[in-house]
């Protein structure tokens, strides 16, 4: 607060003039990001996944070895200048599947962090607003399924539905709402009673008003936060999906997937499982350093 | 211009108990007058302002601005109240949605109670930010670059933009320093000249704002006002023992200290269990047993057109 | 006499993001024993900073001490161990602030806490009955009613005024030779924070109390002080007996507080408002910090300045010189005096 403050009255020439805040905001905001080493590394992990998941099947140097392609006069040959990550059993190239996998993970991700807000983010803000009975319902709903481990209720939800990665992603998605619910309705109970929401209604704010102009925008932040760190959450759990053989079936691409085949092949042909994995795990670090540097400079609490 | 009869808000506790923040309370104010509404922590002066605006509603009671009776209002009538009653809240930096620049916050009421749009929208609130010393290189600023002396005159540009009747003012002053309280308060007082047609109620604890700033005073004790009148009649010549107390218990910016000083004993009860009879009655200095713990003191207008709730208030005191 | 409490040029610097914060500057303030100081000023003044550092209770980084000396009854305090100064606190400077209820572990009851309390200070050399005694003493010194049934209560059943009191009593408990009170009753209603302000008051007056009072109000510091220092923007620029402060201030900063603040006995037809805002302490100006929004401001206020004793016992760190301001300052010496 270092802005000159003027009495009324008084010259307003006195101000020095301020560049626009949106810039302003940006460029401290980029600051405080950027200061942290695991944010920028979590920046360039996920920056890395999206180019490759835009661009694989270009990358790829086998891409028909992604969709079945077998050559089994090279399978299971260790990484070599031609075949970087080795290749599998039945003699695709693992980089080309990894490669080309991503984009499947990607759409994972997306799919069912997406389909997890639209689902828990409305009912959150009702469950916030409204109260009363409804609350108490929608409140209880998600309670019931918080207390089941979330990978369990998928298991069982694949094991009624069939396995596939569709229903794997329906599935992640039907258990993964509950948290936005618990987020949103917290946020919206505290910014309820900001002063802020009362001026709003003095000033003749009907309910959807305050609550799409006054309410919502507050807590996009968090919304977001989350939202980074559940994709990388998402995107593990459909490879455990695919592991476990529920998920996304061979020879369709999707790293999960490939691990699963690739065990037999341990310790021996160990490149089988090994860079798929290490795909996992870069992704889902960046997306969770994503979220933690997000978290550091959307926080209001750091302000 | 505003008149409050027999108002009470009751708020119900999880524990089953009730919190008696306002109970039984009768005030009036004549257009054009600023009243201070003074009293401590619980004794439901802020409920009186949110009730006033409808932000709580009132359990039994009768609030009327003009001829608009509040408590009864709907659908087009609340919409009436908005534009006729506004309020400005004790907190400048949580009364801003941080993430509206000050413009879209004072266009807001404009927006839902006027046909105002465009140009002429714009006009209006760079006037009304212009009015309160915030020239336009302002305007498009977010409330946390602002300080806390700015925010709190953009809360007042905007409540003033509907063109209020009545403005109520929520311990505007009390999350500021000494010297941005002193701004606040003449950019208060100005009013009283640019719009000599607003009333105002000042809802305060501090004492000494309050005789700056109003004509009259109401002082409140759980939920009831003890005495009320024209402010230097209460300040100059409290009747009400509570009066004297919260009177001397001012601290007076001045080297001597004041002699004539009474201190109450002990806290103020929970609004959740009133003290029977006169509520003040487990504080007072003049107490009298069998009298002030029975029976409720009645309403007592003295001859200059004060009112106090004193069983004694006519001089007939103790022995 | 000698001072109990002697600051000398203390400066204390916070390096931040956004380069060196310079929060207290070359600030110099002594008191004798038995006297009642009060520390006023706005928000960001430095007046908790400057109580909490002389004591080490800054947390060092992001803080930093550049200069001077603190000395507590002839002994340096600046550079003394974590340990050391932990005994300083516990046995010789008491400290109480403005929300109790933080202070208070609310799990414990409050007598538990105040004979734990106790014996820490004594380093465990009593057992809890004879702690419990001095706990007992000390409530009646602090006038809780009903001392032997608060001692069973949990802190959350206390009003604001009688966490004050336990929290004054645990503090007074070890007998310090100085007391900090930080806002003590800042949090308080009106009629408690007189209640808690006399308390004050007679505690300095039959303890022989030694104590600094911080406030941004000067009402408050009146009730109780003898003496007043105004800070702002992180240097003293006034140092008076409490009826000099009152009756003839000299620093403008002092008057334009004292003409800002509305009196509930005396009508005014207008206040004072300070234009402008404090300067930014990142790169504060080199000569008097209050000079940008100064109406006397002059060309030598851009060279440093530091506190002169104009009068006995009256120091004032201002180019100007006692009736060179009052000529032009009728305004606010009316709203004092009338």
């Amino acid at each position: 607060m270092t802005d000159t403050d003027i009495t009324p009255g008084d010259v307003p020439g006195a101000t020095a003039p301020v560049p626009r805040k949106s810039f302003r905001e940006a460029r401290r905001m980029i600051r405080t990001y950027s200061r942290s080493f695991s944010s920028m590394l979590g920046l360039a992990l996920v920056t890395l996944f999206l180019f490759v998941a835009v661009f694989g099947p270009w990358l790829a140097p086998f891409p028909e070895d992604a969709y079945g392609a077998v050559n089994f006069d090279i399978k299971l040959q260790p990484p070599s200048a031609e075949h970087w990550f080795g290749t599998d059993q039945v003699g695709s190239d693992i980089l080309s599947r990894v490669l080309i996998g991503a984009r499947t993970t990607l759409q994972i991700g997306l799919t069912v962090t997406g389909i997890a807000i639209l689902i828990g983010v409305p009912l959150g803000l009702i469950a916030g607003m409204v109260g009363g009975w409804i609350a108490e319902t929608i409140m209880r709903i998600t309670d019931i399924f918080l207390s089941i481990p979330g990978l369990i209720l998928a298991i069982a939800i694949v094991g009624a539905l069939g396995p596939g990665i569709l229903n794997a992603m329906l599935a992640l998605s039907l258990v993964w709402w509950p948290g936005y619910v618990r987020l949103v309705q917290a946020k919206t109970l505290s910014l309820r009673n900001e002063t802020y929401v009362d001026a709003a209604r003095a000033l003749g704010a009907g309910p959807f008003r305050v609550l799409f102009v006054h309410v919502l925008p507050n807590c996009l932040s968090p919304i977001v936060v989350k939202a980074s760190m559940d994709m990388g959450m998402a995107i593990l759990g459909a490879a455990s999906l695919g592991f476990l053989g529920l998920g996304a079936q061979p020879p369709y691409p999707e790293w999960g997937a490939m691990i699963s085949t690739g065990r037999a092949y341990l310790p021996d042909w160990w490149w089988c499982s090994f860079f798929p994995g290490i795909a996992i795990y870069l992704t889902v670090l960046g997306f969770n350093l994503l979220g933690d540097g997000l978290r550091d400079v959307l926080d209001p609490r750091q302000r | 211009m505003l008149e409050i009869e027999n108002l009470k808000v009751h708020f119900p506790l999880p524990s089953g108990q009730t919190v008696r923040a306002v109970d039984g309370l009768t005030l009036k104010i004549a257009p054009g007058e600023t009243m201070g509404l003074v009293g401590e922590s619980g004794s439901g002066k802020s409920t009186v302002g949110k009730a006033a605006l409808r932000l709580v509603d009132s359990t039994s009671g009768v609030i009327r601005i003009g001829d608009l009776d509040v408590t009864k209002a709907r659908g087009r009538q609340m919409r009436k109240l908005r534009s006729r009653a506004q309020m400005v809240f004790q907190d400048p930096h949580s009364s801003l949605n941080p993430r509206m620049t000050i413009r879209r916050a004072v266009a807001e009421g404009l927006i839902l109670n006027t046909s105002l749009r465009g140009k002429a929208l714009r006009d209006k609130v760079a006037e009304m930010l212009e009015a309160m010393g915030l020239p336009a290189q302002f305007h498009d600023r977010f409330p946390h670059e602002l300080s806390g002396g700015q925010k709190q005159r953009v809360c007042i540009a905007r409540a003033l933009a509907l063109d209020p009747e009545l403005l109520v003012l929520d311990e505007p002053t009390s999350a500021l320093d000494v010297s941005v309280q002193a701004q606040i308060l003449r950019v208060l007082r100005s009013l009283h000249e640019a719009r000599p047609e607003l009333t105002q109620l000042f809802i305060s604890h501090n004492l000494a704002v309050v005789r700056f700033l109003c004509q009259s005073v109401a002082v409140m004790y759980l939920g009831r006002i003890v005495e009320m009148g024209p402010v230097d009649r209460v300040f100059d010549a409290p009747s009400h023992p509570y009066t004297k107390a919260l009177l001397s218990a001012v601290p007076v910016p001045e080297a001597t200290r004041r002699p004539d000083r009474i201190r109450l004993q002990g806290d103020i009860p929970s609004p959740t269990a009133l003290p029977t009879g006169c509520a003040f009655h487990t504080r007072c200095p003049i107490a009298k047993k069998d009298v002030c713990n029975v029976q409720e003191p009645p309403r007592i207008e003295l001859q200059d057109g004060r009112l106090v709730r004193c069983h004694f208030a006519l001089g007939s005191a103790p022995e | 006499m000698d001072p109990l409490l002697d600051i000398q040029n203390l400066s204390l610097v916070f390096d931040t993001f956004d380069g060196t914060y310079h929060a207290i500057d070359d600030v110099s303030l002594s008191l004798k024993p038995g006297e009642a100081l009060g520390l006023v000023g706005e928000t960001g003044c430095g007046k908790s900073v400057l109580t909490r550092a002389a004591f080490g209770l800054v947390p060092s980084p992001p803080a930093r001490i550049t200069q001077g000396s603190v000395k507590l009854d002839g002994m340096e305090l600046l550079g003394l161990s974590d340990r050391a100064l932990r005994q300083v606190r516990g046995r010789q400077v008491a400290m109480i602030f403005q929300d109790p209820m933080t202070y208070l572990n609310p799990v414990f009851k409050v007598g538990t806490q105040l004979v734990d309390a106790i014996r820490a200070q004594h380093g465990g050399a009593i057992d809890r009955k004879a702690a419990r005694e001095i706990a007992l003493d000390m409530l009646e010194k602090v006038h809780l009613p009903n001392p032997l049934r608060q001692f069973e209560s949990y802190p959350h059943e206390l009003s604001g005024g009688m966490r004050q009191r336990i929290l004054i009593a645990m503090a007074l408990a070890a007998r310090p030779k100085l007391l900090i009170a930080d806002e003590p009753t800042t949090a308080l209603d009106v009629t408690i924070q007189a209640q808690i302000l006399d308390l004050m008051a007679e505690l300095v007056d039959d303890m022989n109390l030694s104590m600094i009072m911080i406030s941004h109000d000067l009402g408050v510091v009146a009730q109780v002080c003898s003496r007043v220092a105004v800070m702002y923007a992180g240097k003293i620029v006034e140092d008076a007996p409490i009826r000099d402060i009152f009756d003839s201030p000299l620093h403008p900063y002092t008057q334009g507080l004292l003409g800002a603040l509305p009196h509930p006995f005396r009508p005014a037809d207008d206040l004072e408002s300070i234009p402008g805002n404090l300067p930014d302490l990142l790169d504060p100006p080199p000569g008097c910090r209050f000079a940008g929004r100064c109406t006397y401001r002059r060309p030598e206020c851009t060279v440093p300045i530091s506190l002169e004793n104009v009068e006995p016992g009256h120091s004032v760190a201002c180019v100007l010189r006692p009736g060179e301001a009052a000529t032009t300052d009728s305004a606010t010496k009316d709203l004092n005096h009338a």
